[in-house]
């Protein structure tokens, strides 16, 4: 009788309040920092109605329960997200200077490189690839993979760390940046594209990048086949109600429901172990290295060329879009305030979209 | 070394691989749909035939060719960005025979004070250096560069012009009476 009266008070456990502070953080992160706020938002509200006491919300019967089972257990959110994302990316700039398709390569080496530092920790294989893939600085594929790969305790600190990092790497970003490049290098000013893509190259890209993703990594192929159906509808100017939809409603209620059914993963008993800080950490480490081997080869690259691409770009290849491009330009403004660089980072920028795709079906390929 | 460390090398290895043959593959393909279906070439730079400010004019009649895309990048994936002009529709000419290039200063010279404004409003930034670093991306601080120069230039003649006093016309609309015409 009692206890009834004081309603679910009694049932609110120290793990509990720490995974309020949590939610309280994320949504403060999101909205005063402005980190990320369309996805730490939903996420930090989805760890505070999931740590509920007693409400039972994100249980299989609760119902982000049910948003969890429709959505994130069968992977059907991130390809829908996927499908506003390529319905929003322009690759044109791929399309005009396709040298750039290279630096989308190199910045997936952090993928890899976590893998390898998640091994020597202790991870198994599975694990470590869903870990590995935060490298890849894309939510939709991080998720994607890692709930294929990854027990369901990591899934929401693995994706709380990718979207977290992508918010910070306009801070993560520059100091390597500059660690690796001399200011002559950084002041390298790159020629404006001569031609603009054609109607026809900008259709057919997308067609043929389906066919060949889903050939070299067949996994891969639900999220190429989306990002690029996405871009189809972009560019084929006869379905603009459908791309306005892709663009819009359909990704900003995938974001929302997403965004909740990631953060009622994270429930004291399986957020609140050292291994955490292990994803945040290797997380870290995954992004950087993905930064200096995107920015390495741009350096090649400027040697190769004569001194004309400007290696700054190759950190875009992280395929944070479009910050990453942003943080090049702004980088390369420190230097000269007349290098408008964001035009022609934006081609690794969109490459590391497509290979970070593809590392993901490459990983799911060799460990499922 | 373990052999489950071992697998993450192969992994590694092939992984990497993979991902450089697919886009080196793709790279081939885009230069073949670019020598295929080659696009337009981009519209030369146009003189701006401007005898109000003589100093952008003379940096304008130079490589004006660069960036209206920064606009359209920075907006691109970003859900929820506001809607900026498109550079498609800033770099073609206009139809009154206003020069595309002006018109093109003019949008970006609108949409940084746009940006400014709202930066403003939104008071102080919590973090110094994303504060710092996203004002060095959308305000070059000084005009030094030709858009900069020319736009300021566009935006101060359409919207920040004073009225001539009565009496002193720059230009008058009917030739003299005296015959010399305009």
């Amino acid at each position: 009788m009692f206890g009834e009266t004081l309603g679910a008070i009694p049932d609110l456990t120290w793990g509990a309040v720490a995974m309020m502070a949590v939610a309280l953080l994320l949504v403060y992160l999101g909205l005063a920092r402005k980190y990320e706020p369309l996805l730490l938002l939903p996420i930090g509200i989805g760890v505070l109605l999931a740590n509920l006491p007693a409400a039972g919300i994100a249980e299989e019967d609760g119902f982000l329960g049910i948003l969890r089972k429709v959505g994130l257990d069968n992977e059907l959110f991130p390809l829908l997200m996927f499908l506003g994302v390529g319905a929003l990316t322009d690759f044109t700039p791929l399309l005009q200077n396709p040298t750039t398709v290279l630096l989308g390569a190199a910045a997936q080496f952090g993928i890899f490189a976590a893998i390898m530092a998640a091994l020597l920790l202790g991870w198994d294989l599975n694990n470590a690839g869903a870990i590995g893939i935060i490298g890849s600085a894309d939510g939709p594929t991080t998720i994607f993979v890692s709930t294929q790969l990854a027990d369901p305790d990591l899934w929401g600190p693995i994706a709380v760390a990718a979207y977290s990092y992508m918010a910070l790497v306009p801070l993560l970003q520059p100091p390597i940046m500059k660690l690796l490049t001399t200011r002559r290098e950084r002041q390298v000013k790159m020629p404006y594209p001569s031609r603009a893509a054609s109607y026809k190259a900008r259709i057919l890209f997308p067609i043929i990048v389906i066919i060949l993703a889903s050939l070299v990594a067949p996994k891969a192929a639900p999220l190429v086949g989306m990002l690029m159906f996405g871009n189809i509808l972009r560019e084929a100017g006869v379905v603009e109600r459908l791309a306005k939809a892709s663009q819009n409603e359909l990704i900003n209620v995938t974001t929302i429901f997403l965004g909740l059914a990631v953060g009622s993963t994270m429930t004291a008993d399986r957020f609140l172990e050292p291994h955490t800080f292990g994803i945040f950490a290797l997380g870290l480490f995954a992004f950087a290295i993905a930064t200096v081997s995107g920015v390495l080869l741009g350096k090649i690259m400027y040697l190769a060329s004569g001194r004309k691409i400007n290696p700054l770009i190759g950190a875009a290849g992280v395929s944070a879009v479009p910050m990453a491009a942003r943080v090049a330009h702004s980088v390369g403004q420190e230097s000269d305030s007349d290098n408008w660089l964001i035009v022609h980072a934006m081609g690794p920028n969109v490459a590391g979209v497509l290979g970070s795709a593809i590392a993901g079906g490459v990983v799911l390929g060799a460990l499922l | 070394m373990s052999a489950e460390f071992a697998e993450g090398l192969r992994l590694a290895g092939a992984g990497m691989g993979l991902v450089f043959a697919t886009l080196v593959a793709l790279m081939v393909i885009l230069f073949a749909l670019g020598r295929f279906f080659p696009g337009e070439e981009a519209e030369e730079a146009v003189e701006v035939p401007d005898t109000h400010a003589p100093a952008a004019q003379d940096e304008a009649a130079a490589p004006v060719a660069e960036p209206p895309a920064p606009i359209e990048a920075a907006a691109a994936p970003a859900t929820g960005s506001a809607p900026v002009p498109q550079p498609d529709a800033i770099a073609a000419p206009a139809r009154d025979g206003v020069p595309g290039s002006k018109v093109a200063a003019l949008a970006v010279a609108v949409y940084l004070a746009m940006e400014q404004e709202e930066a403003e409003r939104a008071g102080a930034s919590p973090t110094p250096s994303v504060a710092a670093a996203s004002q060095a991306d959308t305000q070059p601080s000084q005009p030094t560069s030709n858009w900069g120069i020319l736009g300021r230039a566009a935006l101060w003649q359409s919207q920040g012009r004073r009225p001539s006093a009565y009496g002193h016309r720059a230009h008058s609309a009917y030739p003299s009476s005296r015959g010399g015409g305009a």
